[in-house]
C-alpha cells in the first residue's frame, strides 16, 4: 500500500457529509489506501456521534459570567500596563543617565578617585579627597540601585 | 465547511481586536461546539473526569482572549487548538505528579502515561479499540477523519511539523485498522 492517497481527505469528507461523487466512489473502491481510510473514518465518525450524543456540557450562562469576569481582569491588566508605560520609560531613562554620568565622572576624575580611595582607607598623609566626591559616588550608587530595584519590580509585575 | 458565516460579535464593542461574541452568539456557538469538544476531549484525552474541565477552560480562554473576527470554521479550529493544548498540559501535569509520587518514569512517554489503563478515571469505552492507540494517534485520527482538519491545522494543534503529520497519520490509521480487524469491529460498530 502507498503511504497515503491524495484523495483520502475527500473520502473522509464524503463520508462525513454523505456526499459521494461517482468518480470518488469508484476511486475509493479501487484504492486500498482510500478503502482503509474510509473504513477507519466511518468507525471514528460513529464513535464521535456517540460521544457527542452522550455529552452533557456545563451551563453556558455560568461560563459566560465567568468569561466576562476573566475578560474584565485581562482588560484591566492591559490598561494598567499601558498606564505604567511612561513611568517605566522614565525609570529606564534615569538608569541610563545615572550610568552614563557615573562613567563620565570616573573617566574625568582620576585624581579625585585616588583621593577618595585614600580617604576611605583613612590614609590621611596622601588623602586629598573632597567631601563632595563621596557624595557623588553615593548618589550614583543610590540612583543605580533604585533603577535596578524599579526594573526588578516592573519585571515582577508583568503577568 | 469553509463557507460558514462569521461568528456575530457584540455591537457595543469597538471594531478590530478585542471583540467577543455577545451572549446570544456565545450560547449558540457553545451549543454547537461544546458537545463536539467534549466528545473529542473524552475519547482522545482518555480521562472522562478531566474532559469537562478542559472544555470549560477552553471556552473561558476563548472569552477572555482577544480573538479577531473569525468564521465558524476558524472558530472551531481555534477551540480545538486550545482544547488540544490544554490536554497536552494535563498529560504533562500527570507526568509531574507521578514523579512527585516517587514512581520512576523508566523512559515512558507522555503518550504512555495517558494511555496507561487505570491512570485515573479512564473512560470505560476507551478500554476498547481507541484505548489501544496512543493519545497523539487518537488526536491525529480524530482531527483528520472526524473534524476534517487539513494537515496544516493538525500540525499546528499538536505542535508537529506539517510534513510529519502525513506519515504519523498513515501509521495511526494502519494501527487502528489492524485493531479493528483483530476486534472484528466493522464500520459503524464502535
Amino acid at each position: 500500500m502507498r503511504l497515503a492517497c491524495r484523495h483520502e481527505p475527500e473520502v473522509a469528507r464524503a463520508l462525513r457529509e454523505a456526499r459521494w461523487t461517482d468518480e470518488l466512489a469508484s476511486h475509493a473502491a479501487s484504492c486500498a489506501s482510500c478503502r482503509e481510510a474510509a473504513r477507519v473514518a466511518a468507525w471514528l465518525q460513529a464513535v464521535a456521534l456517540g460521544a457527542e450524543a452522550d455529552a452533557a456540557p456545563a451551563d453556558p450562562g455560568r461560563l459566560w459570567s465567568r468569561g466576562v469576569l476573566a475578560r474584565e481582569v485581562v482588560r484591566r491588566q492591559r490598561l494598567a500596563r499601558r498606564a505604567a508605560r511612561p513611568v517605566l520609560w522614565f525609570q529606564r531613562t534615569a538608569a541610563v543617565v545615572a550610568g552614563a554620568a557615573t562613567v563620565a565622572w570616573i573617566a574625568t576624575s582620576g585624581t579625585e578617585i585616588r583621593g577618595l580611595t585614600a580617604f576611605i582607607v583613612n590614609d590621611a598623609s596622601t588623602g586629598i579627597a573632597s567631601p563632595w566626591s563621596l557624595g557623588l559616588v553615593a548618589g550614583a550608587v543610590l540612583a543605580l540601585a533604585l533603577a535596578a530595584g524599579a526594573a526588578a519590580l516592573d519585571r515582577l509585575d508583568r503577568p | 465547511m469553509g463557507t460558514a458565516p462569521a461568528v456575530r460579535l457584540s455591537d457595543s464593542e469597538p471594531a478590530g481586536a478585542g471583540r467577543v461574541p455577545d451572549e446570544a452568539a456565545f450560547r449558540a456557538l457553545y451549543a454547537r461546539a461544546a458537545p463536539r469538544l467534549l466528545g473529542y476531549a473524552r475519547k482522545v484525552g482518555g480521562r472522562a473526569d478531566l474532559a469537562d474541565d478542559v472544555v470549560q477552560e477552553t471556552f473561558l480562554r476563548y472569552l477572555s482572549a482577544d480573538p479577531p473576527a473569525m468564521t465558524e470554521d476558524q472558530t472551531m479550529a481555534y477551540l480545538y487548538r486550545i482544547t488540544t493544548r490544554l490536554m497536552i498540559d494535563r498529560w504533562r501535569e500527570s507526568e509531574r505528579e507521578r514523579r512527585w509520587l516517587g514512581r520512576p518514569m523508566g523512559g515512558e512517554t507522555l503518550d504512555d502515561i495517558a494511555a496507561e489503563p487505570g491512570a485515573g478515571g479512564l473512560d470505560p469505552d476507551l478500554e476498547d479499540a481507541l484505548a489501544r492507540l496512543k493519545p497523539r494517534e487518537r488526536a491525529l485520527l480524530w482531527l483528520a477523519y472526524v473534524e476534517g482538519r487539513p494537515h496544516r491545522d493538525v500540525a499546528r494543534m499538536l505542535g508537529l511539523a506539517a510534513p510529519s503529520v502525513r506519515v504519523l497519520l498513515f501509521r495511526a490509521r494502519r494501527r487502528l485498522a489492524r485493531i479493528l480487524d483483530e476486534a472484528g469491529l466493522a464500520p459503524g460498530q464502535p
